[in-house]
């Protein structure tokens, strides 16, 4: 028995070295296996790179095109890419670069990169600012006598290797087009110019027609209606009639005369602005215009009127000339009735739909207007009626056009012939 | 370096750790990123970490893991710690040295 244990024993024994011993071998083999595929990895060429670990640096040495991809990068970009030394000596350059200049690289690399250089001293303090790290700027590049703007950026290839790097962008059309915008903003500028000048002359002329006519013109009527008193008992009923149409002929001339004046002067922008109770001046033009609201019995209702910031001499003007209008417009023994109106509203100007603006609407029992005529009436001079049915000058609207736009607003009518008209200003609240 | 690991990779049991060292953009080295790749999503799909070292931007990292070539590709985990050279073409040896059941 005791010897069958022993043998069992040493049977048992025999059984664990092998398993470690076959477990040894396998892992032998394993280490084999893997030497041996580091070892044809190495062989069959199917790796790239060697790395060897000196002093604790690991140097990489480089058995296949390890940076074929940045150089194929580099050479195909689009942008000139260029490498030169500490001295300027050009040690590389792309394809783009050489098309560029259009000096072959062959005949490029081992010159001066100075000597392509039109704006040296641009070049030399673009360096200067390397020592801060990288740069960038616009210098101007000549070769073969042409003139070449470029935009470069300028790093430092230090310390791997004792160069600098530069990547060169052509701006030639870039700047074509800069010089075509200032050649167009220059032309703008001489247009403006020139429209400045004009607008001065038409003040100038302005200026001469308030004046220089005025002062004629003035003493023709005041002599005229002298001459009427004094004489016209003495004239026969032709020459009596030819007298009254020179006179009232010089009247309408002076009123002209004055709209004009009130017209060019409501086209200039520059006016004061403050803060107009619309309320309180249509009541201001009431109180002016209270005899020929009497006169013509007419009735002028307006609430609630809103407070904006506007020039208080035009808002009055604006506002005598449309109640004018409607008053002088009115029907044959109806009594005028004015109502004014205001509410808030928006989407009044396409380009700022969130824009506030008030909507005041005139409306007046008027005569009105057939359709056609809707626009022309707040053009200068545009007259519906001939001079002896209804007085005016046919400045007017025009004026009240202006004012509006002058306040940034928009003015328009609606009417129908006999039914009356309403004018409608928008203004920005 | 680039950890490129599923969310659920991170939590799941058996995950696969792999180290590719590579240098720059050389073509074995594109090679080997891309037949990892394809291995990893192939054969273990949603359990596997790897991180892709190009040497010259990691050198540190290079010498601590005694890598003498590029590309190298260490597998970590599980244990035992496994390395093969080159660019992984040869899906089938790859397989049989990570020791991965082909499907």
């Amino acid at each position: 028995m005791h010897l069958i244990s022993a043998q069992n024993n040493d049977q048992e024994n025999a059984s664990k070295q092998i398993a470690v011993l076959n477990k040894r071998i396998t892992e032998l083999e394993d280490e084999l296996l893997e030497a041996n595929s580091i070892v044809d990895a190495i062989k069959e060429g199917n790796i790239d790179a060697f790395i060897l670990n000196k002093e604790g640096r690991s140097d990489i040495y480089a058995l296949e095109n390890i940076d074929y991809t940045y150089r194929v990068l580099i050479e195909k970009f689009g942008e000139g890419a260029i490498s030169i030394s500490e001295d300027g000596l050009i040690l590389y350059c792309n394809e783009y670069f050489a098309q560029l200049l259009n000096i072959p690289s062959s005949k490029l690399i081992g010159t001066y990169f100075n000597s392509y250089v039109f704006s040296v001293g641009q070049f030399q303090s673009l360096l200067e600012g390397l020592k801060t790290g990288f740069c960038k700027g616009e210098i101007l590049l000549s070769a073969n006598g042409v003139k070449i703007p470029v935009y470069i950026s300028i790093t430092s290839l230090q310390p791997h290797v004792p160069a600098i790097g530069i990547i060169v962008t052509d701006r030639t059309e870039k700047k074509k087009h800069e010089e075509e915008i200032e050649r167009y903003q220059q032309k703008l500028e001489r247009k403006i110019r020139k429209l400045n000048q004009s607008n001065s002359d038409l003040e100038q002329f302005v200026h001469i027609v308030s004046h220089d006519i005025k002062e004629p013109l003035r003493k023709i009527v005041s002599y005229g209606g002298r001459l009427k008193e004094e004489i016209s008992d003495d004239l026969n009923e032709k020459s009596s009639k030819y007298l009254n149409i020179i006179y009232d002929g010089a009247l309408r001339l002076n009123s002209l005369v004055d709209a004009l004046v009130i017209y060019s002067g409501s086209t200039s922008r520059r006016f004061d602005v403050t803060n107009i109770d619309i309320y309180e001046t249509i009541k201001e033009v009431c109180d002016d215009i209270e005899l020929i609201i009497r006169e013509k019995k007419a009735q002028i209702s307006f609430a609630a009127l809103p407070i904006i910031k506007a020039s208080h001499f035009q808002m009055k003007q604006l506002f005598a000339n449309l109640i004018i209008n409607a008053l002088k417009y009115s029907k044959e023994n109806v009594n005028p009735i004015i109502d004014i109106k205001a509410e808030i509203v928006d989407h009044v100007d396409e380009k700022f739909p969130s824009l506030n603006y008030y909507k005041i609407s005139i409306s007046d029992n008027g005569i009105g207007m057939e359709q056609q005529y809707l626009k022309k009436i707040f053009t200068i001079f545009q007259r519906l009626h001939l001079p002896h049915e209804y007085s005016g000058t046919g400045i007017g609207l025009a004026i009240c056009k202006k004012i509006i736009e002058n306040h940034n607003g928009h003015i328009e009518v609606q009417s129908s012939l006999g039914r009356g008209s309403t004018f409608i200003i928008y203004l920005p609240a | 370096m680039n950890t490129i690991s599923d969310n659920t990779s991170a939590v799941a049991e058996n995950n696969y750790i792999f180290m590719l060292f590579i240098s720059g953009m050389s073509v074995k080295s594109i090679n080997a990123i891309e037949n990892l790749r394809d291995i990893c999503e192939g054969y273990l799909p949603g359990k596997f970490e790897l991180d892709i070292i190009d040497i010259s931007q990691n050198p540190e990292l290079a010498s601590a893991n005694h890598i003498i070539a590029t590309p190298t590709l260490i597998k970590k985990e599980p244990a035992p710690q496994k390395i093969i050279l080159g660019d992984l073409s040869n899906i089938k040896k790859v397989l049989n040295a990570l020791d991965i059941s082909p499907k």
